[in-house]
């Protein structure tokens, strides 16, 4: 066992480690003072300017090898562990998958039909009709994050084409956007995190709103809800393609219940998400067509102008 | 010289595998600041290897790898070195119980800072973060300091351990 003064002796007789004792105690104080002031203006630097975040991801290249290696043993892990799974859970598996695929194959077919009516019936209202949107599987890394955020890192990253911005949904609905990007990974924002905002429209009702995180995985919440509106447990919110962030029409999640307070204004409602937060590994990116990102350019070059006007 | 940076940064890469590696939900807030402990480390027994510079890039790695705010960690970590710092000539021959004790006192600063920071930027972070997260650093204290101090002392010579 090692004791201190042994340490403390080894120490002492090394006259590089005596140099530090001897700057002066004014020398060390404007080091600290300064590496604060220094931290505070990067902290300002990076919320304020969009164009630092050129530094963020040169750092992101750096500690994306740490993240890979973390994520490769769990990897392993699972695969060693779908390896010894037994022979009869695995038949099991395989039939209910084989089943599901068959139900899914189906309601696609009903679906596709549909799709083609409402666009045959969107050319009739001269609107545009929803073109293919380019899409791409990613991996959630095994990693964990900041406790204070609702962050997942993915292993698609600026060479994959990635951007800040992009929605991201998993098998069964939307899932967050990507708000910072490296070159090999990047971060996306759940919809969970309090400052996740996600425009929905009621499927029932066709009541629009927002849908905000709580920090809670299992409970979003409804914000800014007149008294009088028309939504009930049970009801399924949808993505309304409003802010031209989210495509259209893509589950977000389930009212879970609705509370009026007798004089209050806005109504709670908690919903619970649809999309598998915390328990997938397989996620997809979307981008938008062509001509939904020269209707998102005029539209943002519309409001900068009339923002110059004000 | 070179073969001390050497370990410092496989010490450094280890700590931050540590940080990001997944554990289950309820041992999230149980994980100790391997970062931080790390640091105080380097500051208290290998005081030649430690500088600003180094702490500043190590902060700004941490904030990379925790897709925090650039400046959050380093902030915090300058702040509780910068409060270790008078402690640190005498800190070595303290007993293991004192040393707890100043463990704890700058995971305390150290969590607080993030705290507030946190809030600042309206990101909502539980308060028994800051006790369960001391707590674990204070745990592992000693025996991260016995395992440091193999690593970082079992390879020098022997005549050095001879001189008085």
């Amino acid at each position: 066992m090692v004791i201190s003064s042994q340490l403390n002796k080894d120490r002492v007789h090394n006259p590089k480690q005596a140099n530090l004792f001897r700057q002066s105690k004014r020398q060390v104080i404007i080091g600290f003072v300064l590496s604060l002031m220094f931290a505070v203006c990067l902290m300002f630097l990076d919320i304020h300017y969009q164009s630092f975040h050129v530094i963020r991801g040169t750092c992101r290249l750096f500690v994306a090898p740490l993240q890979y290696a973390v994520d490769y043993p769990v990897r392993l892990f699972d695969w060693v562990s779908a390896l010894i799974q037994s022979r009869k859970k695995l038949v099991d598996d395989n039939i209910q998958l084989r089943y599901q695929q068959t139900v899914l194959e189906s309601k696609m077919q009903q679906l596709l039909s549909i799709q083609e009516e409402n666009s045959h019936l969107k050319q009739l209202l001269l609107t545009s009709s929803n073109a293919r949107v380019k899409t791409m599987a990613a991996q959630i890394l095994a990693v964990d994050a900041n406790l204070a955020r609702q962050f997942v890192i993915l292993n698609k990253g600026k060479r994959d084409g990635v951007f800040v911005g992009q929605p991201v949904l998993d098998a069964k609905g939307v899932m967050g956007q990507i708000i910072d990007v490296g070159y090999l990974t990047s971060t996306v924002l759940l919809i969970s995190d309090p400052k996740c905002a996600v425009p929905i429209r009621n499927n029932r009702t066709g009541e629009r709103g927002i849908l905000v995180g709580t920090q809670d995985t299992e409970a979003l919440s409804v914000i800014n809800l007149p008294s009088t509106s028309d939504i009930a447990a049970g009801d399924l919110l949808v993505t309304s393609g409003l802010g031209r962030l989210y495509p259209e029409g893509y589950p977000v999640g389930r009212v879970k219940s609705v509370t009026r307070t007798p004089g209050d204004e806005f109504i709670k409602v908690l919903v619970s998400p649809i999309a598998m937060l915390t328990r997938n590994r397989l996620v997809l990116l979307v981008w938008p067509d062509k001509q939904e990102r020269m209707m998102t350019y005029q539209i943002e070059k519309r409001i900068d102008k009339m923002r110059k006007l004000i | 010289m070179n073969q001390d940076w050497i370990r410092l940064f496989i010490g450094l890469t280890l700590m931050f595998l540590l940080t990001i590696v997944p554990v289950p939900w309820f041992l999230t807030v149980l994980r100790p600041s391997w970062v931080l402990l790390f640091l105080l480390y380097v500051q208290f027994y290998r005081s030649d290897c430690f500088n600003l510079l180094f702490v500043l890039i190590v902060g700004l790695l941490l904030d990379s790898i925790l897709s925090a705010v650039m400046g959050e960690h380093i902030f915090a970590l300058i702040l509780t070195l910068w409060s270790a710092y008078p402690r640190m000539r005498r800190f070595a021959l303290l007993s293991t119980g004192i040393q707890i004790f100043y463990i704890g006192i700058f995971s305390i600063i150290y969590c607080i800072s993030l705290l507030l920071i946190n809030r600042a930027l309206n990101n909502f972070v539980p308060l028994n973060t800051i006790f369960l997260t001391t707590l674990a650093n204070i745990s592992i204290w000693p025996i991260f300091r016995l395992i440091a101090g193999e690593f970082y002392f079992s390879q020098r010579p022997k005549q050095d351990w001879m001189t008085f």
